[in-house]
């Protein structure tokens, strides 16, 4: 659905962007990671036609962003970081605007408008001035402006912030109810907003992709191969013992020990396997095992590993 | 997925042109009409012409309105900036050009609709004053027709080149007020220059600074003159602000 290929934008001598490339597939939602300046907004602006990139080009349902932005602009409904709203008119007087430009055929646009309000929940504000709603409001007629002509592809900058908790909550309901029939790219630098609603992410930092992938490649990738967590119920010594005697462990590391449930770090040989041992060496002894996990590095970790080492350095 | 463009007839650009730009229109005089800019100026204006159309007439007892007209043309010239100011670089500060650039609306569309909704505006303003050609019939006055004809055309071509240059100014910044500063000083030197041609010998000097000065050939439809040449002359400062105005929206994008 959208494939870019080496993206790169430059501000005078600022490299905002570097030989971006990445594909999202039909239907997919896709987190846009990183820290404030690394690139998110630059990218999103390049995509839907806003602003010309430098080097490089991306194609949105088969059309060029430099040679087709019409027909690209036709298909891509978009979310600004500040939501473009007109604080003199009235929301309904707003979205019929917007339809009207989207080229909405006039005998559905009362219909789209007020669908998309529905959407948006902003059906009881429809005749209230934009420039009257609260803040959590007026990001949501940005959302509603952004639906108007049923685009394929939604590209939100940072959909919520600015709202209340609840208002997050709903909005990202909202995001994963679209995004069933809807390819959508949105940036945050809120983690937990990537893993509830994305089913990919793609970290940037200072202008690079560093990673792209679904939260479990990620975790596992910077997470120890090989390697597990495993908690049992059973003497310290006696548990260290049986563990270290495995096949193919090559060592064992204490972690913890809580009420008789002690945790050990089980390092083993590359690819082999030593859960069913383990298994079957725990049920002799009847020992009870509380856990046994591969330890996964959560998103936060990947996130900090992947660009806290740049941000000091600049 | 690849659907092929709709092969697009000259006049379906028209219709596509015409449509769009209507819609641009239609959301700037909402603005107008919402916020109190477009009350206060018309008061302003009003206000303003019925007392030079008043006092002129009480002094010369004359049924004219080449005194009124002439005036005219100077309150327009320090209103006109208030105007114009605010229709691109408002939407660049509140960032909402952002929605105008990624519809499927080109530069042209978005400075035809802002610039008619302006010259749209004026010229309303303008068609109250048609009160004053009505008072003087019905003190007994008789008019020459001519130059009332005349000189509100020339009033209408005049505040078309305002709205023009305006627009332009708007286009070059986010800051309302410079564009407004901007649009006023560009406006004032071409006032201005009407005035020093008087102090000039005639030359090339005087023929460049008349050339200039937007309010000579104005005088002339006041007075029921008419040459072609106004027309074009006019014309082409709409149309050049106007095409400049599409340039700078156009590079705006490129920053």
């Amino acid at each position: 659905m959208i494939e870019v290929t080496g993206l790169t934008k430059l501000y005078g001598d600022y490299v905002a962007i570097s030989d971006i490339s990445f594909g999202v597939k039909d239907g997919e939602i896709v987190g846009f990671l990183g820290p404030n300046g690394a690139g998110k907004t630059t990218t999103m602006k390049i995509l839907t036609c806003c602003m010309p990139a430098t080097e490089g080009t991306a194609k949105v349902d088969g059309f060029d962003i430099f040679n087709d932005p019409m027909e690209v602009k036709r298909r891509v409904g978009y979310l600004p970081e500040t939501p473009p709203l007109y604080p003199e008119l009235t929301v309904q007087d707003y979205l019929t605007f917007v339809a009207e430009i989207k080229e909405i055929p006039w005998r559905q646009r009362s219909g789209r408008v007020a669908e998309c309000m529905r959407a948006a929940r902003i059906d009881h504000v429809a005749s209230r001035l934009i420039g009257h709603l609260s803040r959590g409001y007026q990001q949501r007629v940005g959302i509603a402006q952004a639906l108007v002509h049923n685009p394929k592809v939604l590209i939100l900058d940072e959909p919520t912030v600015g709202l209340d908790p609840n208002q997050i909550r709903e909005v990202r309901e909202l995001i994963k109810e679209l995004g069933r029939d809807r390819t959508i790219i949105l940036s945050t630098h809120i983690l937990p907003e990537v893993s509830v609603t994305c089913e990919r992410i793609i970290i940037v930092n200072q202008g690079r992709i560093v990673a792209n992938g679904t939260e479990e490649e990620l975790s596992m990738s910077l997470g120890g191969r090989g390697s597990y967590h495993v908690a049992v119920k059973a003497p310290r010594a006696d548990l260290e013992q049986a563990l270290g005697r495995l096949p193919g462990v090559v060592s064992t590391q204490f972690l913890s020990g809580v009420d008789g449930v002690h945790t050990f770090e089980v390092r083993c040989s590359e690819g082999k396997e030593v859960r069913e041992d383990l298994f079957a060496v725990l049920a002799q002894r009847r020992w009870t095992l509380f856990e046994l996990k591969p330890p996964g590095v959560s998103l936060e970790e990947v996130f900090a590993r992947l660009t806290i080492s740049d941000v000091e350095v600049a | 997925m690849q659907e092929t463009a709709v092969a697009r007839g000259p006049l379906d650009w028209i219709l596509d042109l015409v449509a769009k730009s209507f819609y641009v229109f239609k959301k700037e005089m909402k603005t107008y009409f919402v916020s109190p800019i477009a009350y206060i100026i018309a008061f302003c204006y009003l206000f303003i012409s019925g007392y030079m159309f008043t006092a002129h007439l009480m002094q010369t007892k004359h049924a004219t309105l080449a005194g009124f007209l002439q005036n005219n043309g100077v309150v327009l010239l320090l209103l006109v900036p208030i105007l114009t100011m605010r229709l691109l670089a408002e939407e660049r500060r509140q960032k909402t050009i952002e929605l105008l650039l990624t519809s499927p609306l080109t530069p042209t569309q978005i400075v035809l609709g802002k610039y008619f909704a302006c010259l749209g505006l004026l010229t309303a303003m303008m068609g109250m004053t048609l009160l004053y050609p009505y008072v003087l019939v019905q003190l007994g006055g008789n008019p020459d027709w001519g130059p009332v004809k005349t000189g509100y055309l020339g009033l209408w071509l005049l505040s078309a080149c305002f709205v023009a240059i305006g627009l332009f100014t708007s286009s070059l910044t986010d800051n309302q007020l410079v564009a407004a500063v901007v649009s006023f000083v560009i406006l004032l030197i071409l006032w201005i220059a009407s005035w020093s041609s008087a102090y000039l010998e005639a030359g090339t000097m005087t023929t460049v600074v008349e050339a200039l000065s937007i309010l000579m050939p104005f005088a002339d439809f006041v007075r029921g003159l008419v040459e072609s040449r106004y027309y074009i002359y006019y014309v082409s400062i709409v149309v050049v602000f106007l095409f400049a105005s599409v340039r700078m929206l156009e590079a705006s994008r490129w920053r």
